[in-house]
């Protein structure tokens, strides 16, 4: 078997950092809690209709259990149900966030993602990706018209990155004692 | 086979994945099916819980206003202290209660006030996409709202019904990017088509450059789009852009698109006349009237000397002058008016009744002997 076809587990990256888990049902209850947070608060504050909740939830799970197939279901859980809160088609937030949960899962085996710095980045990082696939498919497949804001995009992920930190200690709670 | 298929498990399973969902959406937009199923259950299962939550927490803010935050103040102050914090907080929430029921009530004078029949709704939540613009309301099929219902407030209107569920409707709004609403200026009366950015300001289309167009100008719906009723504010002309073929108008909706409360669902929409216009468009250069030709035959006396000038009138000229007098019976002459003059009552009979046109004797030849 070439390097390439062998698993991240037979290379020993696996070894090292073992996947870790939330309790029973956490991640179910992450993304309801995610989606409810999503379509509540900017009730109360418009300013929260800004964030992307539920993609900081697939960015979190995805790096956590570090299994890609995991991931990306997770990932297209979450982007079909957010779709479902949507005017627009089912599927446009599923691909997207089926891409982001294989991607984030797949990064998690090379890279040290347990260190808040670290995850917050590529919550930043992951936040990009989803804009532009966002733009790219509304474009491509929906002939929608795409008003790119780049400095407010990269000023949103800059925010990002600071909610992950917070969200992302809070969700560290709900992980499986080993 | 296996082997290969094994080797790129992750890679296979994640394109057949997108490769589902791609053919999902095509379905969709092909065939134009909402897949209003798994739409229905994740409403079904987020919305309760919202509306939960919604609940609570009023309900936590409304305990913590009245008993905790009124026993620490128990605590902190005596006597008169405790009692002015008491009336103090009563009167925030009397405030409250009374802005609350202003609005409703504001709402329900506006409910009666129009033709249209509504149902009021209160807004339960937002979507669930950072680039769309649209919520969602306590209203829905039990209560007979479909899709494509207008919803407005009585500053003006707001947005669409896009899709109705059980208990709660998902409502587009005028400024989300693919909402369009035919619009009619309040001044000129030129109809356009009015286009939601995803910002606050939204922009009106197809306008001619002719067009004399204001800022400050008020912009009604038109009732082209079959959703919303003629005649309903939509919002003002904030400012005017050099644009291409047609005009760049941007408005401002006067619906507090980031702020809405309680809302009307149009369920059965009645077209209304367009307010008296505020602008009105007069013509930049107006022609002299006409020179005095055209009336000749009636101020000069007949064409035909000696035949009775009554009898020389044709149809219209008799019309024309039993208009004159009716006219003239009421103080107004015909010709002569300005713009926004009252026009006379011409169904009503002229007094005194039309006295013959003199024959000209003079003229008029001797019989034959």
């Amino acid at each position: 078997m070439s390097l390439v076809g062998m698993r991240a587990s037979e290379l020993g990256v696996g070894r090292c950092r073992e996947a870790a888990r939330l309790l029973p049902g956490a991640a179910a209850g992450l993304l309801l809690a995610a989606l409810v947070a999503q379509v509540l608060l900017p009730l109360y504050l418009p300013l929260l209709g800004l964030l992307d909740v539920v993609l900081l939830t697939v960015v979190y799970v995805a790096l956590l259990r570090r299994n890609a197939l995991v991931g990306m279901l997770f990932g297209m859980a979450a982007g079909l149900a957010q779709d479902s809160l949507t005017h627009g088609p089912l599927g446009l937030f599923g691909i997207i966030n089926t891409i982001i949960g294989y991607s984030a899962s797949s990064i998690s085996l090379f890279l040290e993602a347990d260190y808040p710095g670290a995850r917050s980045v590529l919550a930043a990082g992951f936040f990009l990706v989803h804009q532009l696939l966002y733009w790219m498919m509304s474009a491509a497949l929906l002939g929608s018209e795409i008003v790119a804001d780049l400095p407010r995009t990269l000023m949103l992920a800059a925010v990002h990155a600071g909610l992950a930190l917070l969200l992302y200690q809070l969700f560290d709670r709900l992980k499986r004692a080993p | 086979m296996l082997e290969l298929f094994e080797r790129y498990r992750n890679v296979t399973a994640l394109i057949a994945a997108v490769g589902l969902q791609l053919i999902l959406l095509g379905y969709q937009v092909r065939r134009d099916d909402d897949m209003t199923m798994l739409r229905s259950w994740t409403v079904g299962a987020v919305l309760p819980l919202e509306r939960g939550l919604h609940l609570s927490f009023d309900s936590v803010s409304s305990v913590w206003r009245n008993y905790v935050w009124l026993v620490g103040a128990r605590e902190e102050n005596a006597g008169m202290r405790r009692e002015l914090d008491v009336l103090r907080l009563q009167n925030q929430e009397l405030r409250r209660e009374m802005e609350r029921s202003s609005r409703r009530e504001q709402l329900v004078g506006y409910q009666s006030e129009i033709e249209s029949e509504t149902v009021i709704a209160e807004v339960i939540s937002v979507g669930a996409s950072r680039d769309s613009r649209e919520v969602f309301v306590d209203r829905g099929q039990r209560d007979r709202v479909r899709p494509g219902m207008a919803v407005l407030t009585p500053e003006g209107i707001v947005g669409k019904v896009q899709a109705s569920y059980p208990r709660a409707a998902l409502v587009l709004l005028i400024n989300d990017a693919d909402a369009a609403v035919g619009v009619v200026l309040g001044g000129s009366r030129v109809r356009g088509v009015m286009k939601g950015r995803g910002g606050v300001e939204c922009f009106v289309d197809y306008v001619s450059r002719e067009v004399e167009v204001e800022v400050g100008e008020r912009i009604y719906t038109s009732g082209d789009d079959r959703i919303f009723p003629k005649g309903l504010p939509v919002g003002e002309v904030v400012r005017l852009a050099e644009g291409g073929a047609f005009q760049s108008i941007w408005v401002r909706p006067y619906a507090r698109l980031d702020r809405l409360d309680d809302v009307l669902i149009v369920s059965s929409g009645v077209h209304q006349q367009l307010p008296a216009s505020p602008l009105p468009q007069t013509p930049g250069a107006l022609m002299p009237l006409p020179p005095p030709d055209a009336e000749a035959f009636i101020s000069s006396g007949p064409a035909f000397p000696g035949l009775p000038a009554e009898s020389q009138l044709n149809e219209a000229n008799k019309l024309k002058r039993r208009y004159r007098a009716v006219a003239e019976a009421q103080g107004m002459r015909i010709g002569v008016a300005e713009l926004g003059d009252p026009a006379p009552d011409f169904n009503s009979s002229p007094t005194p009744a039309l006295e013959p046109l003199p024959v000209d004797e003079a003229a008029t030849p001797a019989p034959a002997q």
